[in-house]
């Protein structure tokens, strides 16, 4: 089963860093700025619990989108942002700016994504950086409050550190659970047309196509 | 054991994978006989005030086809613009204006994005690394990497001289690559230009970073502006040219889902400055200064066509990584040989450029 994530935050807030640590399990000094997008995939094994019901670990492969943090990137039409199965905000607890600009990332996805469902539409929040808890200037408080704020449900929040590869494993787990929750959701309402799909059987005899 | 053993190639880069992949017949051409040789061609045919004039045009375009010598870009680039930086200031109105004071300038919203992008440029050259990343050295610090403030400076001027531009990240790595090919220190021993200090190559980048970004054929500043257009002008005339020269390629991709933007935005936003080997990138740069956007069209469509048959049978997943890896393991004089039999007309370009144009909306652009 194929989720398709992307990562949207400001620049230098350690998008990529978070990505190739979870990805990699490295964390590197030297990251350049990611210009554009990037694209990278890895397969986990991840159980959708949706509500109550437990539905057994499946192996699934996460398509990862990395993007430049600079607003004007956005003018380029995004196209892969469509068909998102979820995605992760990310924030520096170092930048206050980094995270008053969630709001913008976050409407900003869900106007190019236009998912058809943008009240319950799937977002992880990342504040990332914790290995500079010294320099942290945004407090989790608020963050959980911007968080409650802005989800009809919990809006799952980890705070991270890329660096230190604390709880960037957790965050995606539960980014893929969520995307895969989300799929078998929307499957359970609309089970005539997957059975309907491709079945000769069923097939219109008014069609006049091939 | 120096812990500096690593090797660094001719750009100052350390040796990597890249560097393995590179046919060994290829550096056997470029013996130091041949570079001797062309190094004093190149010496005769670029005058220290004449410029190239007097040399045939067909002669000097064979020339920066096959790639200006290392030791001779920070002379040559100048010279191969339709409008050179001294040019370009006169005709823009800029003689007043001194690099010093837009140095000077006071700080701009731009700033801080641009602090962020001199520390993550080319980290693995020793002249941009930085020790630690995250305030591990000081910003403008005395310890801080040279080729860091010469950027950090650079990037925040062009911002204070073009406030509708601004910063765009991208442009680290184009003032990034200038910096490395026009280094006076890479001089040619046959390069009589006055012996001139790091300030002064800084100088030198930044007008001619100004010249690109301004000049009619190389245009880099559409590329940079809020809207983006010009590199939504690229990615729109890149796709045209594939499906034009590699129609099977196109149609492939096209069935894959797989589009320019998703791949190919770093490519032309920085002219192959941010990704790929700098050899590679500065024989791009010998094209684009001074033929403009084909040749980039043109390399561009040649990456994909020089490894045609092994993404024909890619799917998506596989697409994306091959195309990521391309950087990577480019074959420099193959992909650039291929680019020149590409059958591109300059007419071609502005046909589909003005296309772009008539397709999108103006509020759009």
């Amino acid at each position: 089963m194929l989720l398709k994530v992307v990562i949207l935050g400001d620049s230098g807030v350690g998008k990529t860093a978070l990505l190739n640590q979870f990805v990699n399990n490295r964390f590197s000094t030297s990251y350049k700025a990611t210009i554009g997008a990037d694209f990278l995939t890895k397969e986990a094994f991840c159980g959708a619990n949706a509500r109550s019901v437990a539905i057994d670990e499946t192996l699934v492969t996460l398509q990862i989108w990395d993007t430049a943090g600079q607003e004007r990137f956005q003018s380029l039409g995004v196209g892969f942002y469509r068909g998102a199965d979820v995605c992760i905000l990310v924030y520096d607890i170092t930048q206050p700016k980094s995270f008053e600009n969630l709001d913008t990332w976050r409407i900003e996805f869900l106007t190019q994504a236009s998912p058809s469902d943008t009240q319950n539409f799937p977002f992880v929040v990342i504040a990332n950086k914790l290995d500079r808890e010294n320099d942290r200037r945004v407090a989790t408080q608020r963050a959980q409050t911007w968080c409650a704020k802005n989800s009809t449900s919990i809006l799952p929040f980890f705070e991270t550190s890329a660096k230190a590869a604390t709880e960037v494993e957790a965050a995606f787990r539960k980014a893929a659970q969520l995307a895969l929750s989300q799929g078998t959701m929307q499957a359970d309402f609309i089970p005539e047309t997957i059975s309907f799909r491709g079945s000769p059987a069923n097939g219109d005899s008014k069609s006049s196509c091939c | 054991m120096s812990t500096k053993a690593a090797e660094t190639d001719a750009w100052g880069f350390p040796q990597g994978a890249w560097h393995a992949t590179q046919p060994a017949a290829r550096f056997q051409q470029t013996t130091e006989e041949k570079d001797a040789d062309r190094d004093l061609k190149w010496a005769r045919m670029l005058h220290p005030t004449k410029g190239f004039s007097g040399v045939p045009t067909a002669v000097l375009k064979r020339r920066w086809r096959k790639g200006v010598p290392r030791g001779w870009r920070r002379a040559a680039w100048p010279e191969l613009m339709d409008h050179g930086p001294a040019e370009f200031k006169t005709a823009a109105g800029l003689r007043q204006i001194t690099y010093q004071s837009l140095v000077n300038s006071p700080p701009s919203s731009y700033d801080e994005v641009i602090e962020k992008d001199v520390v993550r440029t080319f980290p693995r050259h020793a002249r941009f690394a930085t020790a630690v990343a995250d305030g591990g050295r000081s910003a403008g610090g005395d310890d801080e990497a040279a080729a860091i403030s010469s950027l950090r400076r650079i990037l925040r001027a062009y911002a204070a001289l073009d406030k509708e531009c601004g910063y765009c990240q991208g442009m680290n790595y184009v003032a990034g690559l200038l910096l490395l090919a026009c280094d006076s220190a890479s001089r040619s021993p046959n390069d009589p230009s006055a012996s001139s200090d790091a300030a002064d190559d800084e100088e030198r980048c930044f007008w001619l970073l100004v010249a690109t970004a301004r000049g009619p054929r190389t245009r880099l500043r559409d590329l940079y502006l809020p809207s983006m257009v010009g590199c939504r002008r690229a990615l729109y005339a890149y796709e045209a040219f594939l499906r034009k020269l590699r129609p099977k390629l196109a149609a492939h991709l096209e069935r894959e889902n797989v589009q320019p933007a998703m791949y190919a935005t770093h490519w032309f936003v920085t002219v192959f400055a941010a990704q790929f080997p700098a050899p590679f990138a500065a024989r791009a740069w010998d094209r684009f200064l001074a033929e403009g956007w084909k040749p980039v069209y043109q390399i561009g469509v040649a990456l994909l066509a020089a490894r045609e048959r092994e993404l024909l049978a890619l799917d998506f997943e596989g697409l994306m990584g091959a195309l990521r890896r391309l950087p990577e393991t480019v074959d420099v004089e193959r992909t650039l040989g291929l680019a020149l039999r590409l059958r591109l007309k300059t007419s071609d370009v502005r046909d589909v450029e003005k296309r772009f144009g008539d397709d999108v909306k103006p509020q759009d652009l």
